[in-house]
Order: C-alpha cells, then structure tokens, then sequence
C-alpha cells in the first residue's frame, strides 16, 4: 500500500503506554511520530508546529463532563484526525467524538490497518461521517446562484459550458437537497445564506 | 406564548370512523376523529354545539346533502381520495360553489392577514437585507395568491352561478378554469422549508414557532381546498355544462 506518510502526534500521559505505541507504529514505514506530548496543554502547540493527520489521544486527557467538543484543543485552521487509544472502558457517547478508537489490546497490525483506513478516507476526499450528502457541491452551489439571478437553463447551459440537460439534472439535485423548488424561493435561500446580493439581482 | 402549533401535533386522526362514515353517525364523532376537518365546518359556517345529532340532520339544517358533506369529509381526511361526482346536481354545485366563496372570505380576511403579520413581526428583527430578502418573497407570494382567488371570484363563481341559473357563457367554460387553475402551493411550500431550514437567527424563539406554524395550517388547508375545487366543483360543472340538467 502506497501513499503519503501519516504524521502523527502522541497525547498519551503513561511513558510506558506511549512508548510501546511509538515502537509498534515505527515498524510501519507509512506512520511518524513527531511529538508525544503528556498533557493537553502542550498539544495546541504540538499541532500548530507539526500539523499532524493523526492525533492519537488517551481519552483520560479530556474532560469527559467538558460541554465543548474536543476537537476545540486544536488551535484555528488545523484539523487533524482525533483517534482514542484506550486502555480501559469508556462511555460510548464521550468517544464518538473521536474519529476512531484504538485499544491497546488491538495488535499492531490492525492498529496500523484502522490508522491507514481512516486517513485513507479522508484524503480520498470521503466524509468523516458516512452517509447522505445534503450539502451542495460547489457546481451545485454555481448552477443556483445562476437561477437566482434569473439566467434561463441555456444561458447557464453557455455559460458553464454543459448541456442543458445536465443544467436541469443539477437544479433537480438541488431542489432535493434544498427542498425549495421556485425561482424566487431560490433566490431567499440564495441570498441568506450570502451567495448573492442584492444588488446582483 | 401563544401554543399555536398544538393543534398542528395534536390531530387524532380515526381513519375507519371517515371512511365508514354515514347519513346516520354523529356529527361530534366526526369531529372528534380528526381535526383536520375543522376548517370544512368553519367554511359552511356549521355553529358548534350541534349536541348528539346524525350527519344528516346538521347537514339537512344547513341545507348541504349528506351525500356532498360526507365527500367532502373525506377529501379532508383521506389523501388522494377521488369522490364520485356522478350523483351530485346543481344543488350540490350551489353549495360547493358557497363553501368555495366562504373559505376565499377566510383566506383574505383572517388567515392570510394574520400570516403578514406574523412574518411583519418576525422579520423586524431582523437586519434590513435579510428582513428585505423575507418580505419581498412573501410579498411576490401574496400577490400571486390574491390573484388567483381574484380570478376566482370575479370569473369563475360568476360563471358557476349563471350555469346555476340555467345561463350558459360562450366565451367561458370549466375547461377554461381547469387550465388556468394555477398552483399557489408550490411557493408557500417553499416559504415553509425556507423557514424550517433557513430561517436567520436573531427573532425570538416562540415568534418563529407561530410563524411556522400558520404557513402549515394554512398550507394544509389551502391543499383541501384546492383538491375539493379541482375534484368536486370542475366535475360537477362540467357535467351541468354537459346535459344542463
């Protein structure tokens, strides 16, 4: 399996739990350990200087009664990949904030399979969190400000160079996925969600 | 904080009662079975407090035939349900043709009024490009809306009462209406998702509620009426047109 490397930083408290870690990841060419850090506080810095993919965390770290979500330990702009390595039980609601959950009790060899797979998924460009995609795509988005702005299904045709078929299979999506089917209705939707203003009209 | 949107939550809906309803079950029953069919009271102007009486005596009271009444419960009740016209006359057409008028009077005087101000009330609270946004939308929608019942009152009901009369236009037939019978659903429709999706924060919580809550109402019994225009009035005029009967 080729492909990039995996950057990952170590938040783990126990020398001994990290270190073992650390010495199953380095058999994998795929994974690097940049950082271990043994407390949270020196994990913001940690990932501004590194930007890990991969933060593996012990979930003791956090604080499980904390009403933010985790993910706010990471400074602004960075977002890498928040996996739980657990040693004891934990409440399931507390980790599906995380994007997996690795126990020390897994081999190494799955805990290699599970950190490629999840990294894998998202430079694939895949969702974290797999289902029915909603939002609208940035075509999508292109073809609804066009209506809104009262362009006929030729002229967006022309203008995004497709065929006018393919004009109306979008508005069709984008009717599903926002529900609102008229010209006008669009136009709100448009508007309020600050594709367009008004004076574009 | 006005509880509006309860009676949207709380309908009970007894199905096997419409659908087995008769000349002879209680008019209370019939309500009590589902709600929804408040407006359809509200619209013939049936007073509450009919005690234990059969269907067929509200309806002989008011001068509406069972047989017409319980179609158009059902309308109400059973979505896509197609009454059989074939046995409704010009008496019938009278009746429909004043519940048609009745519920035009509901929607300019009462319902819609009500909702420009709902919205008017939400919409002050917010900032002057979304509240422009909002109150344009719905305008462009009240226009549509007061043109299709003005075309309604001022063409339609008018044809329907010469027909009534025995009279006949030249100029002018149901098949016309059926044409030009335009949809004012789609855009509330739109109003509705609009509000339950993306309605900008910053109006209170309740208000925005109530707001929903009327477009729901009035989107649910804007639907009943159309389908008791378009399967019951058409037809029966169309059949009048047909043999003069």
């Amino acid at each position: 399996m080729g492909g990039k490397q995996i950057n990952i930083i170590i938040a783990e408290p126990s020398a001994v739990i990290a270190a073992g870690l650390a010495a199953v990841l380095a058999n994998y060419n795929s994974f690097k350990v940049l950082e271990q850090v043994t407390d949270l506080k020196f994990l913001p810095d940690a990932v501004s200087r590194y930007s890990p993919d991969i933060v593996i965390a012990n979930p003791a770290l956090f604080d499980y009664k904390s009403k933010f979500p985790l993910r706010t330990v990471f400074p602004d702009g960075e977002s890498p990949l928040l996996v739980a390595f657990t040693s004891v039980f934990y409440d399931e609601a507390f980790l599906s904030q995380f994007d997996a959950v690795m126990s020390v009790y897994d081999s190494p060899a799955s805990i290699a399979k599970h950190l490629r797979s999840i990294v894998e998924n998202v430079r694939a460009g895949g969702k974290r969190k797999p289902g029915d995609n909603y939002d609208l795509s940035e075509r999508e988005k292109e073809i609804l400000v066009a209506v809104a702005k009262g362009k006929t299904n030729k002229e967006i045709a022309d203008e995004f160079n497709i065929s006018v078929y393919t004009v109306i299979s979008h508005r069709k999506n984008i009717t599903q996925k926002t529900g609102i089917k008229s010209i006008a209705g669009l136009t709100v939707y448009a508007m309020l969600n600050n594709m367009l203003d008004s004076s574009e009209l | 904080m006005r509880w509006k949107f309860y009676d949207c939550l709380m309908e009970n809906k007894d199905s096997r009662l419409i659908a087995g309803l008769k000349h002879t079950s209680r008019t209370a029953d019939l309500m009590c079975g589902d709600f929804s069919i408040l407006p359809l009271f509200y619209h013939f102007g049936i007073e509450l407090g009919f005690g234990d009486e059969a269907v067929e005596d509200t309806c002989a009271r008011y001068g509406i035939s069972a047989d017409l009444f319980i179609s158009m419960c059902k309308v109400y009740t059973m979505p896509g349900y197609v009454p059989d016209c074939s046995g409704f006359g010009k008496e019938d057409l009278r009746v429909v043709a004043e519940y048609v008028h009745q519920s035009h009077v509901y929607y300019l005087e009462r319902a819609l009024p009500e909702l420009d101000r709902c919205l008017d009330e939400v919409t002050g609270y917010y900032g002057e490009a979304n509240r422009k946004v909002l109150k344009k939308f719905y305008s462009d929608y009240r226009r549509e809306v007061d043109k299709h019942f003005d075309y309604e009152e001022k063409t339609v009901l008018p044809y329907v009462r010469c027909l009534l009369a025995g009279g006949s236009d030249a100029g002018y037939s149901m098949a016309d209406f059926e044409d030009n019978h335009t949809d004012i659903e789609e855009s509330l429709e739109d109003l509705k998702n609009i509000i339950i999706k993306y309605l900008p924060s910053g109006a209170p919580f309740e208000l925005r509620y109530d707001l929903l809550s009327d477009i729901i109402r009035l989107g649910r019994e804007l639907a009943n009426h159309t389908v008791i225009e378009n399967r019951i009035l058409v037809p029966i005029a169309m059949k009048i047109e047909n043999d003069g009967r």
